[in-house]
């Protein structure tokens, strides 16, 4: 008997070519077009909030940190570790309890748990 | 400080927020020396089983109820009353040695959530439960069904559980009550650190151990042989695993089915409209896509139900480089058909182990059919013996090195069997040494022994100096006049063996009277065989033999000379001229007989009421017959020589006088009898007779009557298969001994283990020497089965020696 298991049938990177008759030069997942939007709409925010006013050499250096950042978020997310599962990863290593010296978590069992 | 999710345990409810976990303990299951086909079967039951559960999230929780070393010789010592001066360092030798050996018992969970009633109740209320009493039953009844033979779990080990997961990684006291023991745990990790730190303080001791947790990663198409998720089991160090799994309706399944061919289609399309070759992996999604939805849609049960699970497993350390180390291992085990992949969040995900924790993060979601989840059989245990008892060895291959004992008394004490072990095997097998080594621990643990070795080497035993001042080795070539008296051998019973009062009164009476009945049998049987055939055939031989057998009295001084003396005044003829000729021929032909030396053991001459040395003060007693003529299978009578002729007899008796041994002093006495070479008393029919005997009183007298013979055949011609208890085949090589074995064993014949008896203790090619240790498949009448390796280790050297009866030219110079 073989055991089977349904991982190519998810197993697929839906990928975005370019607009009908235009191949773009690079190859990129749709979802890395969503995470790359979100990024450029932080960075940009970010730039308000810092002073920078809205050129073309800001939005240029913008967009620039964002094919770069999520190139980067890209290489660490697929159907294994869809994106959400990765923001669900970074709050708990930011929530985790951390060593005696800075703060620890003591997990304890009620002493009444059995009715 | 957190809180755990699960607020009270309720029954086997474990009530955590607004759902509730249904907690059962699966049963063990037996995988090795098991046909594919029942493997097979095994799989769909529980796939049925798994598939039954739909819509509904199921937890699968693995862990170990552990024993230390030293908490397998405190209960072995309590276990013992009344031991020899060499009991101590002897333990203290098996204790050192299962220093490397595990000795947990494997134990899994299963958690079914259920949904809580809306209006929530304050814990304590059970109306809560009332509400949930139907689906609680109906679960109950799925989880009970073949494929999981589920139970429900106790709230005492729902807790245990979650003590356990508590102090994750942390040692365990043994067996015992952790909730006792712990009952709070500091976790803290560094920011994407690989490992989470807990610390724990269990019996007082503070222990920190290094945790990681790894997930399984993308899957290849596996084997049912080797159950995947079991293979944990094979580690040289405990681990801990925890299964989330969501089991799928088809119209979810179908869903997702739709979904991807949906961007299969559109991923094809778009490649079109751009003139590009599609990737080859969107051709095998849309072929996996369309297999997918046939199974679905016109499957049933098992197959057609899917899962989505998420399998972690926890690795201890105790530092961070050692757990490090230990996930390198489960990598490479599972390696290649399986990724392991340590994901980030490690506090969290180690929380999941936590009995009502949520699961943390979905990622390295594993999407299967139920029979690939059922394929992993966690529930598969290599687990073979008692958790107790005397250290035989440990087992070898798939299941890992577990540490395996074998309690002797267990079966007759506790589980009301037969106390009957069946050892078989080719020669050099390590048959007779495994006999050696039971009694060596069974005298040291002050069971008493008595061994009948028809080749001597067992005699040796005698001779060790822990164990001579209380053993007695009788050459029957060699031993005192009488010793093989019939009126000494069977035990003359005293009345303190029976209850008080009248009715124990009617019973000692009627052993009293069966006693010289069997005495009188016993001495015709004898001096029967004694006979020529010509004289044995004739009617009128038994006739005056049991007539002189009647004449003589009951008593500590009669013995067979009596009966010659009988037979040759043959007053009990009367009138009968013939009768009374044909007595006197048999008593010159006996007298002739009796007067040769080695007849001194049944004839004694002078009184024999001297005391012969009697065992009854002797913790173990050897019974060798060296230099002793068996005649030799299917020859006839009357070609034997007058010493084969009283080999018979003498055979005949020391079987008896061995079989006796169970009888002599209280009956609750734990005693162990053990018969080597069988083959040579099984030619005699009163042989055979014995042995059934022996086996069939072994229960009610507490002793472990141990059968050893080169051939499974020679021990089923007693007929005592359906009483045996205990199996251990050694190498055997011979294709008919080999279906026999396995016939023992219960394993089905050909289906490939007939090769594999004939492999266990195999000798490599290359190998100078010997080989130095002995393997044998071991069933424990408990329906463990498996190969173990026979560990002398924990012998002196001094023992292994005596035991050693492999010829050595050293020796012979010496």
């Amino acid at each position: 008997m073989r055991l089977k298991n349904d991982d190519p049938l998810h197993a697929v990177n839906s990928v975005f070519l370019g607009p009908r008759r235009i191949t773009l030069p690079w190859t990129a997942r749709y979802v890395s077009y969503g995470i790359g939007a979100g990024i450029l709409l932080v960075i940009l925010v970010l730039q308000r909030r810092g002073g920078i006013a809205m050129s073309v050499f800001s939005f240029s250096w913008a967009l620039g940190l964002t094919v770069g950042l999520t190139t980067a978020v890209g290489k660490r997310i697929d159907f294994e570790r869809p994106f959400r599962t990765m923001v669900v990863a970074f709050v708990h290593e930011v929530t985790a309890p951390r060593p005696p010296a800075r703060q620890s978590c003591t997990i304890r069992v009620p002493k009444d748990l059995t009715r | 400080m957190r809180d755990l999710e699960v607020t009270a345990i309720d029954g086997h409810l474990a009530l955590a927020g607004r759902k509730a976990v249904a907690w059962y303990r699966l049963a063990p299951v037996r995988w090795n020396w098991q046909p594919d086909q029942t493997r097979e079967q095994m799989i769909v039951t529980t796939a049925a089983r798994l598939a039954a559960l739909v819509d509904r999230r199921v937890m699968i929780r693995v862990t170990n109820r552990p024993l230390s070393p030293d908490g397998w010789a405190r209960q072995v010592h309590a276990d013992t009353s009344n031991p020899l001066d060499g009991w101590n360092p002897y333990i203290a030798r098996c204790t050192a040695r299962l220093g490397g050996l595990d000795l947990s018992e494997k134990e899994v969970f299963l958690g079914v959530e259920v949904a809580r009633p809306a209006s929530r109740l304050l814990p304590g209320r059970t109306v809560e439960r009332l509400k949930l009493a139907d689906e609680l039953a109906e679960l109950d009844q799925i989880v009970a069904g073949p494929g999981l033979d589920g139970r429900p779990a106790t709230p005492r080990e729902i807790e245990w559980l979650i003590h356990r997961s508590v102090a994750l990684g942390c040692p365990a006291p043994d067996g015992g009550d952790l909730a006792e023991a712990v009952d709070r745990a500091e976790w803290s990790v560094e920011p994407y650190g690989r490992t989470v730190q807990v610390v724990a303080e269990i019996d007082g001791v503070q222990h920190t151990r290094h945790v990681a947790v790894v997930t399984v990663g993308r899957m290849g198409e596996l084997g049912s042989a080797d159950p995947w998720l079991a293979k944990v089991d094979r580690l040289p160090f405990p681990v801990e695993v925890a299964v989330t799994v969501d089991v799928l309706p088809a119209s979810q399944v179908l869903k997702g089915v739709q979904s991807a061919m949906n961007r299969v289609r559109n991923q094809l399309a778009h490649f079109r409209e751009h003139g590009l070759d599609p990737p080859l992996e969107l051709d095998r999604t849309r072929q996996r896509a369309l297999e997918i939805q046939a199974e679905v849609e016109s499957g049933t049960g098992a197959l057609a139900t899917r899962v989505d699970g998420w399998f972690r497993v926890a690795v201890s350390g105790v530092d961070e480089a050692e757990a490090l180390a230990r996930v390198r291992k489960v990598t490479d085990l599972f390696s290649p058909q399986v990724d392991i992949v340590r994901p980030p969040g490690q506090y969290h995900l180690a929380r999941e182990f936590i009995a009502g924790e949520p699961l943390s993060n979905t990622a390295h979601r594993r999407r299967m059919p139920v029979e690939t989840l059922a394929g992993g059989m966690p529930m598969v245990t290599a687990a073979v013996g008692h958790r107790a008892g005397m250290y035989l060895g440990y087992t070898v291959g798939a299941g890992g090195r577990h540490a395996v004992s074998w309690d002797l008394h267990r079966s007759m004490e506790t589980r009301e069997r037969s106390g009957l072990t069946l050892i078989a095997g080719g020669l050099g097998s390590g048959k007779s040494t495994l006999v050696g080594r039971t009694a060596y621990h069974a005298v040291l643990a002050g069971v008493r022994c008595t061994l009948l070795d028809p080749s001597g080497p067992l005699a040796r035993l005698c001779e060790l100096e822990e164990l001579a001042g209380v053993s007695q080795h009788i050459d029957l070539l060699d031993a005192a006049p009488g010793t093989l008296n019939p009126w000494r051998i069977i035990a003359t019973p005293t009345r303190d063996q029976y209850a008080r009062g009248p009715v124990g009164d009617r019973v000692f009476t009627h052993a009293r009277t069966t006693t010289a009945a069997n005495r009188r049998a016993l001495c015709v049987d004898v001096l029967s065989m004694l006979l020529p055939s010509v004289l044995a055939e004739q009617a009128d031989t038994l006739t005056a033999l049991w007539a002189a057998a009647r004449s003589v009295a009951d008593g500590p001084r009669t013995s067979p000379r009596h009966v010659l003396n009988a037979l040759r005044l043959a007053e009990f003829a009367g009138d009968d001229i013939a009768l009374a000729r044909h007595s006197r021929k048999l008593a010159d032909f006996l007298t002739d007989m009796a007067e040769l030396p080695a007849s001194q053991l049944i004839f004694p001459s002078g009184d024999p009421a001297v005391d012969y040395g009697h065992a009854a003060d002797r913790r173990l007693v050897v019974i060798t017959m060296r230099g002793l003529m068996i005649p030799k299978e299917g020859s006839d009578r009357r070609d034997w020589s007058t010493d084969e002729r009283l080999a018979l007899p003498l055979l005949h008796l020391a079987a008896w006088k061995t079989q006796q041994a169970i009888y002599l002093g209280n009956r609750h006495e734990r005693k162990m009898v053990a018969l080597d070479e069988v083959h040579a008393l099984t030619r005699v029919g009163s042989g055979r007779q014995l042995i059934n005997t022996a086996s069939r009183d072994s229960r009610k007298h507490n002793s472990r009557v141990i059968l050893a013979s080169q051939n499974v055949a020679d021990l089923l011609e007693a007929g005592v298969s359906n009483l045996i208890d205990n199996v251990l085949i050694g190498r055997t090589e011979d294709e008919a001994a080999q279906a026999e074995a396995l016939r023992m064993l219960r394993i089905p014949l050909g289906v490939g283990y007939e090769a594999a008896l004939g492999s266990l203790s195999a000798h490599d090619r290359g190998a100078a020497g010997r080989s130095g240790y002995r393997e044998f498949v071991f069933s424990d009448g408990e329906g463990g089965i498996e190969r173990i390796v026979f560990d002398l280790s924990v012998l002196p050297d001094h023992v292994r020696a005596a035991l050693d009866t492999t010829a050595s030219p050293v020796e012979a110079l010496v």
